[in-house]
Formats: C-alpha cells, sequence, structure tokens
C-alpha cells in the first residue's frame, strides 16, 4: 500500500479536515506531539472525535462569531474586492492601477481535484509575479500552497490572499476581531499574526521549488479587521521575520520520514457513529502506541485535550502544570516524583538539578509557613 | 362574460330562495322542480367562473429570464447575480428573486442541449488560463467572444463601467424620480472605492454628485480600459485556437492535475 493510501486508511471513516493554513499553523504548535502529527498527515479532524463522552470538548468557533466573520469578508470582497483595493491603496501604498485580480475559488470545483487545480495555477501566478509580466495579479484570492508532510505532497488552502506590488508579495489576513481606537485584542493578533507567518513559509518554499527567489515574499503581511462594532475595514501592516524564522524551525524539527513507522499501519480512527466506550478505547490504545504530549495550551486547540489531560492526571505527569514547570524541573516526569525529591528522596542522574531545587524550595516553603519565619 | 356569470348567480341565488319559500309553504312538488333547476343554475354558475378564471391577463409582466437578461444587455459587460437582482430592483422596483438566476443557468444549457436556438443564452463568463466558467458571472452568448471572457483588469473596468452606465442611466430618467433614486442608492454603493467620486464634510448627509462621481469614474476607468480590452481580445485570440464552439460559449475542461513535486 503506498504511504498515501496508509493514511486514507489511517483515517478511515472518521471526520476529515480541511487542510487549511490555519490547521497547519495549529498543528505545528503541537509538532512535539506525535498523536497531532498523525491526525495533520491523514487529515482526521480530532475536534469531535470524543462528543458524547465525559471527554466532550465544547470546540470550535461560537456560530455568532463565525456569523460575523463570515460577513467581514464578504463585505470586503465584494463587489470585486473594492473594499479591498480601497485599504490596498490608502494603506499599503498600492498605486491605483494595481488592481489585477485573480479569483481561484471561481471555476474550480470545491473538493480534491479542485485544490490540485489550484495549486497548478497558484503556482503560475507565482511565477508571473515574480517576473513582473504584465498580466501578473494584485490581489490572488484562494492560493492552494503544497508542502511536504509525512513524505506526502499536502495541500494547503490559504484563508489570506496574496497582494503583490513591483513583484513583492504580502501575504494577507482578513479577520473580524475589531481594532479600536488603535487597540485590539492582542492574544487573536497573535494566533493571527502566526497564520500569515505559516502562509508566508509556504509561499516562499513554493518559490524555491520552481527555482525563485523566496525573498520576493514580503515579511510585512497585512493583517484587515473591523473598525469598531460595524463593517468599516482597516488595514494594519505587521512584520513577520521573527515568526517566520521560529516557524521555519518548528517545521525543520518536525519529524517527517517517508515510511510511516511500522506501529502505525494497523491503526484506525473511530467513526463518528461508533459507540462512545468504542471511540475512547480506540483513542486511548493509538495515544499508547503512538505516543502524546499534553500541556495545558492544548485545551484550546485539540479536541482530544480533555482525554490527554485525564491520562496526564492518571499519572500525575509534570506537563500538567504547563511547559514552564516542565522546563524548571527537566528530567522530572510525575508529580509525585517532584513531591518525593523536594522530601530528600535520592535523585537519578538526570533529576539532580531539580532535586537542588525542590529540596531548597522545600526548605524555604516549611520555614514560612510551618516555623512561621521570613 | 362576467354579466353573464353575475346573472347566473343571481338566477340560482333566487331559485334558491324559492325552494325554500314552498317548502315552507308544504308544496313539495313544486320544491323539488325548483331545487333542480337551481342545482342547474348553479352548475351553470360553476363553468362560467371556471372558464373566467382561466382567461390570460391582459398586460404581460416580463419573466424572471427576460429580465435577467435585459439588464445584463443594459449593463453590457459580465455581471454577477447580485448586480443583476440588485439592477433589476432599482430599475422598476419590482422584486427579484436572485435564487431564480441559478435555474435559469441550468435551463439556459439544457435548453442549448436540445438544439433549440433562441435569439440569446445567458452563459458564464469564461476566466483563467484554461476559460473555464467562471463561477457567478454571466455574459450573453451572441457577446463577442473577448467580451465575455474576464481578464485580470475586467472586474476592476467592469465595475467602473457599470458605475458609468449608472451614472447616465439616472441622468436620462431624470434625477428626483422614484428610479433615480434607486439607482442613485445603487450608485453610491458601487462609486464608494472610486477616489474623489463621493465626497461629503463629516457630519453632513452624503449627496451625490453625478458630474463628480462620472469625472471620478472615467479617470480611472481610463488607466484600465485600454489594457484590460487588449488583454481580452488578446486572450479571445488563443481561445478561439484551443476550443471547440461550444466550449467558446459555455467553458472549458480543466485537465487533470495528478500531482506536484515539492521538497
Amino acid at each position: 500500500m503506498t504511504p498515501k493510501k496508509h493514511l486514507t486508511e489511517l483515517r478511515g471513516a472518521a471526520p476529515e479536515k480541511r487542510p487549511t493554513v490555519r490547521v497547519l499553523a495549529a498543528a505545528m504548535a503541537h509538532n512535539d506531539c506525535a498523536f497531532a502529527r498523525l491526525a495533520l498527515a491523514s487529515r482526521t479532524d480530532l475536534d469531535k472525535l470524543c462528543e458524547g463522552t465525559y471527554f466532550a470538548v465544547e470546540f470550535g468557533q461560537d456560530p455568532q462569531a463565525f456569523q460575523r466573520g463570515h460577513m467581514f469578508e464578504t463585505f470586503v470582497k465584494d463587489k470585486d474586492y473594492a473594499m479591498l483595493i480601497k485599504l490596498l491603496r490608502e494603506h499599503a501604498g498600492f498605486s491605483i492601477t494595481d488592481v489585477r485580480i485573480r479569483n481561484l475559488h471561481s471555476g474550480a470545483p470545491p473538493n480534491e481535484r479542485g485544490l490540485r487545480q489550484r495549486a497548478t495555477e497558484t503556482r503560475q501566478l507565482l511565477k508571473k509575479i515574480v517576473m513582473r509580466a504584465k498580466d501578473a495579479p494584485n490581489i490572488v484570492d484562494g492560493a492552494v500552497l503544497t508542502c511536504t508532510i509525512a513524505g506526502q505532497t499536502a495541500y494547503f488552502e490559504a484563508d489570506g490572499l496574496a497582494a503583490a506590488t513591483d513583484g513583492r508579495i504580502h501575504v494577507g489576513e482578513v479577520k473580524s476581531f475589531p481594532f479600536t481606537d488603535g487597540r485590539c485584542d492582542n492574544d487573536k493578533l497573535g494566533a493571527t499574526c502566526e497564520q500569515a507567518a505559516w502562509y508566508v513559509l509556504l509561499v516562499r518554499r513554493t518559490l524555491a521549488d520552481m527555482g525563485l527567489p523566496p525573498d520576493a515574499v514580503s515579511d510585512d503581511g497585512f493583517i484587515i479587521l473591523p473598525m469598531g462594532v460595524g463593517l468599516t475595514p482597516t488595514l494594519l501592516v505587521k512584520n513577520l521575520a521573527s515568526r517566520v524564522r521560529r516557524a521555519e524551525e518548528l517545521f525543520a524539527s518536525t519529524p517527517s520520514g517517508a515510511a510511516l513507522p511500522a506501529s502505525v499501519q494497523n491503526l484506525r480512527f473511530p467513526a463518528m457513529d461508533a459507540d462512545e466506550t468504542t471511540r475512547l478505547d480506540t483513542l486511548e490504545s493509538m495515544m499508547d502506541d503512538v505516543g502524546t504530549s499534553y500541556r495545558p495550551d492544548c485545551l484550546q486547540d485539540c479536541g482530544m485535550s480533555r482525554l490527554c489531560r485525564a491520562r496526564a492526571q492518571e499519572v500525575g505527569s509534570a506537563a500538567l502544570c504547563g511547559s514552564a514547570v516542565v522546563r524548571w524541573l527537566p528530567g522530572v516526569r510525575t508529580l509525585d516524583r517532584t513531591v518525593a525529591l523536594a522530601a530528600g528522596a535520592p535523585p537519578a542522574p538526570s533529576e539532580i538539578h531539580a532535586a537542588h531545587a525542590l529540596a531548597r524550595a522545600k526548605g524555604l516553603f516549611d520555614r514560612v509557613l510551618t516555623r512561621g519565619q521570613l | 362574460m362576467t354579466d353573464q356569470l353575475r346573472f347566473t348567480l343571481q338566477e340560482a341565488a333566487r331559485l334558491a330562495s324559492e325552494t325554500a319559500d314552498a317548502l315552507n309553504r308544504g308544496d313539495m312538488e313544486t320544491a323539488g322542480r325548483l331545487q333542480q333547476e337551481a342545482e342547474r343554475a348553479w352548475q351553470r354558475a360553476r363553468k362560467l367562473g371556471q372558464q373566467h378564471a382561466k382567461r390570460p391577463t391582459l398586460s404581460k409582466t416580463p419573466s424572471v429570464r427576460e429580465r435577467t437578461i435585459a439588464a445584463v444587455t443594459e449593463l453590457d459587460v459580465p455581471c454577477s447575480p447580485k448586480l443583476i437582482a440588485a439592477y433589476c430592483v432599482a430599475r422598476n422596483g419590482e422584486p427579484f428573486d436572485v435564487r431564480a438566476i441559478a435555474s435559469i443557468r441550468r435551463d439556459e444549457r439544457r435548453s442549448w442541449n436540445t438544439g433549440a436556438r433562441r435569439d440569446t443564452y445567458l452563459v458564464p463568463a469564461l476566466e483563467g488560463p484554461w476559460f473555464v466558467a467562471a463561477r457567478g458571472r454571466f455574459a450573453l452568448s451572441h457577446w463577442p467572444l473577448w467580451q465575455r471572457i474576464v481578464g485580470p483588469l475586467s472586474p476592476r473596468a467592469d465595475h467602473l463601467r457599470v458605475c458609468r452606465h449608472l451614472v447616465d442611466h439616472i441622468e436620462s430618467v431624470g434625477q428626483g424620480t422614484a428610479e433615480a433614486d434607486r439607482l442613485g442608492g445603487l450608485l453610491a454603493e458601487y462609486a464608494r472605492s472610486v477616489p474623489g467620486a463621493l465626497e461629503s464634510a463629516p457630519g453632513t448627509e452624503l449627496k451625490l454628485d453625478l458630474a463628480r462621481v462620472r469625472e471620478a469614474v472615467l479617470e480611472e476607468l481610463d488607466l484600465l480600459e485600454v489594457e484590460d480590452e487588449g488583454q481580452r481580445r488578446q486572450e479571445a485570440e488563443r481561445a478561439q485556437r484551443t476550443l471547440s464552439d461550444t466550449d467558446q460559449l459555455w467553458g472549458g475542461a480543466v485537465p487533470e492535475v495528478i500531482g506536484h513535486s515539492t521538497r
């Protein structure tokens, strides 16, 4: 069986996740988790797999927020991108004639075939832009980028738009959280910049594949947000250089491997119509086989997180306290062990550093709380 | 016809009340006879009523298809369903269900396939390297190929052409009419992104200055028009070389992409 078939088999009847750059960015943030990598490679949607069980995660976007987002994006793109053109002219220095548009959504079927078609045309358009062809577009909507995951070519839809002037490509994202009086939700802005950085990385890799200069893609991305509670849009120019560097490192550190490990070849994600107990059993045995890497911020990103947390709690994993604590206590895996070391248990060679810190901390703790000294 | 119907109904009613009187008197024979006459009159009335209802209306309202084709003809550029609907409503105030355009699209192709040949068909605009049918953009089959092709500058250039047409049309129907007001609303939406077209002092209401709108629209269109038409004609030549006659109307097929190699 080809690796591609393996991955489809692996997904089985479980729900499929549409591969977008947003999905890639989220998965890469957890690329230390083998289970997450497997889900990404097989395009399995983990969001709802625990539905109906004790570990169900209230996931996905609030439908009202989703609707507002859709409305805003429609407004920005309405009437042949009239608002976007205005924003690019007013905030990004686009000249009045930089209005060549190509909407790759139009004319491509919404399926795998359409993805490949859009990926082909995306490459043609990128080449035209870099070579400063006369008919090169200034706005590309619905670009599809490729990258290699688990030895396979994977296709990722860009949510955003790539705009170009003078051969420089800027990635763009349209989001609907508000920008008021020069301020907005920084966490959301950060997440948007992460996505945009991955977009930059993918476009640069695509250019490099074609023998074109990757630095044709600018470090500056365009983030389009509504001002206040209305729909009037504004455009922020954000430098993404450091995020792109981090993304590059993450990507390089992702175990790829042309062949899937043998242990994976008999696994299959459970179907949604399986009963809850069977689903959980299957998921847990897969987690045992493949390995997971729980941290508290998984709760925001992954539909498996409550199940993973429960498993971490069962063994008292130090990861429950967050990555910072894990870093301070290298080599100490469980919280029980932490208590033991603090009480003076002889440390293993890998635990020595942590054991000293824990013993000092316990000493301080006892002095203040037990003996009342400061 | 209406008189006859009215007379017959009155007849039936009179006979029915006479039947009731006869019953009151105890005159069963007369009552029976009168009732049968009343029944016959009533049946005659019903038949007349059915014929009356089937009569065709004297005023002919245009069909959705006719309105769509008229709109695209007047706008003279490839149009989105939203634009067609908004323009139709603005022109005569009659509601227009934008979803009807999707079924027109399907019916047009079917009609073409049967071999019958109408004056013109609503066809998709063509775009991209393979001249596929663009989604949500319609042209007319009798237009020259270059006008049905969408080039990179076409969305913006056509947008400006729509603005120009709206200005011209508002002037021809005369400002202050209901139609002009509706079209003015549509124009204000469309001209919003044209630099210099709409301006109002902050806090004052936006007033549409047709001369200013026209000037701003033509200024921008001037920069794009020649290149847009040139690109479309060039692509039309390529399409004529590579596409069959049918595909030149309904769109080409996309070559199946097998895969991409990446790092």
